[in-house]
């Protein structure tokens, strides 16, 4: 007999040593091996997780803000190793200036901080911003505000100023408090200054062979021109990606149409004949009137058989003595006193000759820009500068910059919709699913075991009720129980803890449905060694029930309850995964919410977003599944005693 | 020892009461947690708000006559989804579940009048859920039970010799392929196959829903019908196939290990009996009982589909069925689901009792 001192000592090392043996059976056999390894790697990623894990982070994950600096489904930079080419994404933030100039007699202090930025494909980034938290400095009791001003110096050598803007003071009275965050944003910006300065930069000018000599007519094209890269800018480079695009071409050509002047023509020839045919009126009137006509045909017929040799001037010129002759024309109908109807059509003949040259001047009707933008690759060096008036500026404060550009990749992972960074997730869902599936399975099969013993110990009544107990249970369609379940838990729970409540509840029904099975064979197994020789020796020696269950069954039914355990811990992790990609989810950073998450966004082409949390979910069965081949190698030979 | 007939009847008489004692379970978890009761009463508000919303567009109606519409609106519609009784008392959760128990216990199952569900025929509602059903299920069948089918039979057909060849390299193959197939979820597998056969290699559709017309128009045009079919079936198929296979493969691998190393197997091979022969006359007869068991049951299972995986190809089948049921909600559609499910599964168990005495010489003697 064992002294009574050693006892809890002595069975803890027992236990140990016992542990010991059984991790170096499992390691004898390759899956056993293989399963303890990946097992490893998980608790790791679990330890790491766990510890760093922050009860926002399990609220806020799927919150906008949390995410708002990064690029939106982009894939994982190591691609870009793959021979992939995506922009580089950049999210610096910089706490001391590069540059300090202080000047006390103009009264100014500037703080600048520069990062450069390297764009090396021929894609532009996502989106660019700047965020500022820049302090309140005084003087003399004085408030005094910083100016942000951002110059980008471009690979081209041009250097843009998109972004001028006074930092609000807000509500801030404190000196040396730091004012309330600045972004800059598309509408901040300055597209007017960024066209003009590549207009100068790249010398777009105008071809005069098309425009002609005319200064005020150049004036008009040029504006049209301009505006029209300045769309462009605006619709197809978002207004902010302009800073990383050039004109590769930028030009005009002239809209050689002259259906709307053969109209016109048409127009004024029935006029001039129906005027003609008139007999009522002053040969006077009707001989200027058929007078204007004609020479507003004429030049009309000119300007089309010209049309594709004239240039702007040319047209503009002409239609204006069109509208001058057709003017005059209505000006004698008017004292002929024509009848109505002819002085509304010379009307309509003059609305519709100005809205020709209203067109031509102001839209792109006549004058048609053709441009070709491209991604200019290289250094951009990024200059964020704080100008105080202030006249005994500090040699340092406490500023924060933030240049944030979003690119075409980001982290180890990737990213899904609204930026979510997918390493970050998978990573805080790997204790959770460990969690779920070590408890569920532990508590079932220790319900499984219970049951089971129990019910092949005592017989009767007890066995009878548990038996038709786990029948009806295992003719119950688990999975469509469980889902109406889920989506009753959705509305059941409420407030902060609602997330935990729901998978605690999954918990419970994967427990209730799941120790069936193991009770079953356990039953069988405790038939067979109550009927052992040594069970009726205990017996006879006086041995309690209880001393014989714990002693006597339950150490041998063990090692097979635990390669039942190992096997059933995926159970819940893919249930809990399924329930979430049918869309009833619980609300935390799990594997399946991140697929819920590609599935409800239907995208199943981003591969990024689909393979990693499914390799992750199949890694970790897998581990199970291979621990469990291996402990059932070790219970095999038990097994087959019965 | 009863003779078998007794021993079926008494089998089925477990059976029925057990039938008798699930539905009254779903039941409580349908209508006596007040799930269905809640989804009612909103369908009710929507209900009245609709009518009323119409009547106002129609023209100036005094307010105290609208109050007194919606009063006698909402109780007619509560009457319609069985909320009040004639005497206008509100009905119990428990008495709801008793209600709906016993209706569906004598097979009432009613209409369906959600869009998403009668959809998936297609039709408009209101539709009997039957109809629904009938016409969803030969969809499932052609996926999942025939997938269960050839796995299961191929199975059969590669067990033995994977058996036989124990500890050799295509049974290691075998165990870490159907290893890896247990821990890589079905519908997971269902979006990597998306990704690559449809959107990578355009070799598929990637809207499965649209083959729902295939089916329900079939003996208009066979050949034809029968080809779209096929174009849209081969993906799910073909996963569901890869999948389930590694499960069979290792299961019928186990089943015969057990029995090829029983004495009278080793005397048939020591007597030079070609290995063929050895399976079919000693090896396939005794394991018979459970080979049997494990199809039957799965093919039973498969007719309730594949849940997620059918709700991730947007396959038309019975999966998808129950998938649009529970998000629409409807619980008359739900509870009829869960009838068919158990329904099917404990024919199946009556099925093998019965099977079991044909079979097995030991029971039949009894």
């Amino acid at each position: 007999m064992p002294s009574k001192k050693r006892g809890p000592e002595s069975r803890l090392i027992k236990f140990l040593r016992g542990v010991k043996t059984a991790i170096g059976e499992i390691w004898r056999e390759t899956p056993g091996k293989v399963g303890l390894f990946l097992l490893i790697f998980l608790v790791a990623l679990a330890v790491l997780a766990a510890v760093s894990i922050t009860p926002e982070f399990l609220r806020e994950w799927e919150s906008t803000s949390l995410w708002e600096d990064n690029p939106i489904v982009v894939p994982p930079c190591w691609i870009n190793k793959l021979g992939f080419k995506t922009p580089q994404t950049a999210q610096i933030y910089i706490y001391t200036p590069s540059i300090v100039s202080t000047n006390a007699t103009r009264k100014q202090a500037n703080y600048t901080y520069t990062y450069t930025y390297t764009l090396d494909t021929n894609t532009p980034p996502q989106d660019i911003y700047i965020k500022v938290k820049a302090p309140l400095l005084c003087e003399n009791e004085t408030l005094r505000n910083p100016l942000l001003l951002i110059s980008i110096e471009r690979p081209d050598g041009l250097v843009v100023i998109p972004w001028r803007i006074p930092l609000s003071i807000g509500n801030v009275t404190t000196c040396g408090a730091l004012l309330p965050e600045q972004k800059t944003t598309k509408e901040l910006f300055d597209i007017s200054g960024v066209v003009t300065s590549l207009m100068t930069h790249y010398n777009i000018s105008l071809p005069l062979e098309l425009i002609g000599e005319n200064k005020t007519y150049q004036t008009y094209a040029t504006a049209i021109l301009r505006s029209a890269i300045k769309s462009e800018l605006e619709n197809r480079y978002m207004t902010i990606l302009s800073l990383f695009v050039y004109p590769e071409y930028a030009s005009i050509t002239l809209n050689r149409d002259t259906s709307d002047l053969e109209a016109i023509r048409k127009s004024i020839l029935n006029l001039n004949d129906t005027i003609s045919s008139l007999t009522n009126i002053s040969e006077t009137y009707k001989i200027r009137i058929i007078n204007s006509l004609t020479l507003a045909y004429n030049n009309l017929t000119w300007l089309i058989e010209n049309i594709n040799t004239v240039t702007y001037t040319d047209y503009l010129n002409t239609l204006y003595n069109v509208s001058g002759e057709l003017a005059n024309a209505q000006k004698w109908a008017t004292l002929a006193k024509l009848p109505a109807d002819i002085r509304n059509t010379i009307g309509d003949v003059v609305g519709k000759v100005q809205k020709l040259i209203e067109a031509a001047i102001m839209t792109d009707k006549v004058v048609k820009p053709v441009l070709r933008f491209n991604t200019l690759q290289g250094d951009y060096r990024i200059n964020v500068t704080l100008t105080y008036v202030i006249r005994e500026a500090p040699e340092s404060i406490s500023a924060v910059v933030g240049i944030i550009v979003k690119g075409g990749c980001y982290g180890l992972l990737g990213t899904a919709d609204k930026g979510i960074d997918l390493a970050k997730v998978i990573l805080y869902g790997t204790p959770i699913a460990l969690a779920i599936g070590l408890v569920t399975a532990t508590t079932s099969v220790f319900i499984g075991v219970f049951a089971g013993i129990i019910s092949g110990y005592y017989g009767g009544f007890i066995d009878e009720f548990i038996q038709r107990t786990v029948d009806i249970l295992g003719n119950i369609p688990f999975l469509p129980v469980m889902i109406i379940i889920g989506s009753i838990a959705q509305t059941m729970f409420a407030g902060p803890m609602k997330s935990l409540y729901i998978i605690l509840l999954y918990m419970v029904i994967l427990i209730v449905f799941g120790w069936g099975g193991l009770a079953i064979t356990v039953r069988a197994m405790t038939l067979s060694i109550k009927e052992e020789p040594y069970i009726e020796a205990a017996r006879a020696l006086g041995a309690s029930n209880r001393r014989i269950i714990f002693k006597h069954i339950f150490p041998q039914v063990l090692m097979y309850a635990t390669a039942s355990l190992v096997f059933s811990v995926p159970n819940a992790i893919l249930t809990e995964a399924g329930l979430s990609v049918l869309g009833i989810r619980h609300g935390w950073p799990t594997w399946g919410s991140v697929l819920a998450s590609a599935r409800a966004e239907n995208r199943f082409d981003v591969w990024w977003w689909i393979f990693p949390p499914g390799i992750m979910i199949s890694l970790t069965s897998l581990t199970f599944v291979l621990l469990g081949l291996a402990i059932e190698r070790i219970v095999e030979p038990r097994l087959r005693t019965l | 020892m009863p003779r078998a007939e007794i021993v079926i009847l008494r089998r089925g008489i477990i059976l029925a009461v057990s039938f008798v004692i699930i539905v009254i379970v779903i039941a409580a978890i349908v209508e006596g947690s007040g799930y269905s009761m809640k989804i009612y009463e909103a369908l009710v508000r929507e209900a009245v708000n609709a009518e009323i919303m119409a009547l106002r567009r129609g023209g100036n109606i005094s307010e105290i006559y609208i109050t007194q519409l919606r009063e006698n609106l909402t109780k007619y519609y509560q009457k319609v989804y069985g909320l009040i009784d004639d005497q206008g008392n509100i009905i119990p959760p428990y008495m709801r579940m008793w209600n709906l128990a016993w209706r569906t216990l004598k097979f009432d199952f009613g209409k369906t009048g959600t869009y998403s569900v009668a959809n998936i025929v297609p039709t408009v509602p209101p539709v009997d859920v039957l109809y629904v059903i009938a016409s969803v299920l030969p969809r499932t069948i052609a996926v999942v039970t025939v997938g269960e089918l050839i796995a299961a039979l191929l199975g059969v057909k590669l067990g033995p010799r994977i058996a036989y060849r124990h500890g050799s390299l295509i049974d290691k193959f075998v165990v870490t392929y159907a290893a890896l197939m247990n821990a890589v979820p079905l519908w997971w597998l269902a979006m990597v196959f998306i990704y690559i056969f449809s959107y990578r290699l355009n070799w598929f559709p990637r809207n499965l829903r649209a083959v729902a017309p295939a089916f329900a128009n079939f003996w208009a045009n066979p050949l034809q019908n029968l080809i779209s079919i096929l174009y849209y079936i081969t993906l799910p198929l073909m996963v569901f196939l890869i999948w389930v296979l590694g499960g069979w493969l290792y299961g019928f691998r186990a089943m015969l290990l057990r029995v090829i190393r029983e004495d009278f197997v080793m005397a048939a091979k020591a007597r030079g009996i070609p290995e063929g022969d050895i399976t079919k006359k000693y090896v396939l007869r005794p394991s018979l009982a459970p080979v049997l068991t494990s199809i039957i049951l799965a093919l039973a299972g498969s007719i309730g589909g594949m849940i997620i995986t059918e709700s991730i190809f947007d396959w038309p089948g019975m999966g998808t069925l129950y998938y649009e049921a529970i998000t629409a909600p409807d619980p008359v559609v739900i509870m009829a689901l869960m009838v068919v499910y158990v329904l099917v599964y404990l024919a199946a168990r009556f099925i093998l009792e019965i099977l079991y005495i044909v079979i097995d010489p030991r029971v039949r003697a009894r």
